[in-house]
């Protein structure tokens, strides 16, 4: 299932940019997860997010933004996978 | 056909700066106090002893307070319900070290400071583990040479 996007924030500057659309696939259970990938998952009180995967560690996700001051695992740790539902389509 | 949604990206403003070092110094900070004040002579200048003592205290005092609040500011506004779950120990942690630091004032008791390190300790161990960063123990590269828990970046 494909679904489209729009970037609200800049935390992933200069590869995603505020209000740009992306186009993501469906995360089911086989589908592989890399490092460097962006993720679009949902997390209390955020919401939606997307953020990319920097470390996988006993099959948890470490995402962070490329921004110092972004909102990711530095502040609220590793995210499940099945946090994450949506993937974004695409190079790097 | 595509239903389009909104994904936030977003920043924190202030950057959400926390770090455990602080009240680690602090802790150390008592004890290095305590090391002082049962350290010290009288001697035949009792003006100067008594100057030295009343700074000793009052930094004692100021660093235990300082410990304190640098821990409570973590707990309250960086540790959210699901670090609790994670680290069910967190809020005891946090309140020894509230206790211990009260102590600390109280008293001249160096294996009472000490308690207070090895709580902060703990603490700083569960905040990096929140955020996905390596720790280490090092001893402190100056008196009183207590080890503390220090990320490896």
């Amino acid at each position: 299932m494909i679904r489209i996007f729009k970037v609200d924030g800049n935390s992933l500057y200069p590869y995603l940019k505020d209000g740009q659309t992306i186009i993501c696939f469906k995360v089911f259970g086989f589908s592989k997860i890399a490092i460097g990938d962006f993720v679009v998952f949902s997390k209390k009180p955020y919401g939606l997010m997307i953020k990319r995967v920097e470390k996988i560690k006993d099959g948890l996700f470490f995402v962070q933004g490329t921004d110092p001051m972004s909102i990711d695992s530095r502040d609220f740790g590793f995210i499940q996978r099945t946090d994450i539902q949506y993937k974004k389509i695409g190079l790097h | 056909m595509f239903k389009l949604d909104t994904v936030k990206a977003h920043c924190d403003v202030p950057c959400g700066i926390y770090d455990t070092s602080a009240a680690q110094i602090a802790a150390l900070s008592v004890i290095r106090m305590v090391d002082l004040i049962n350290a010290a002579e009288k001697g035949d200048d009792e003006a100067a002893y008594l100057n030295n003592m009343a700074r000793y205290i009052a930094v004692k005092e100021q660093e235990a307070v300082k410990c304190k609040e640098e821990i409570r500011i973590i707990w309250g506004d960086f540790i959210k319900p699901n670090h609790v779950e994670e680290h069910k120990d967190v809020h005891t942690i946090t309140h020894n070290i509230m206790m211990l630091a009260g102590a600390a004032k109280q008293h001249t008791s160096r294996d009472k400071a000490m308690e207070l390190l090895a709580e902060v300790n703990k603490f700083a161990e569960i905040f990096w583990a929140i955020k996905g960063v390596e720790t280490k123990v090092v001893k402190a590269p100056y008196m009183p040479g207590e080890d503390v828990v220090n990320p490896v970046l």
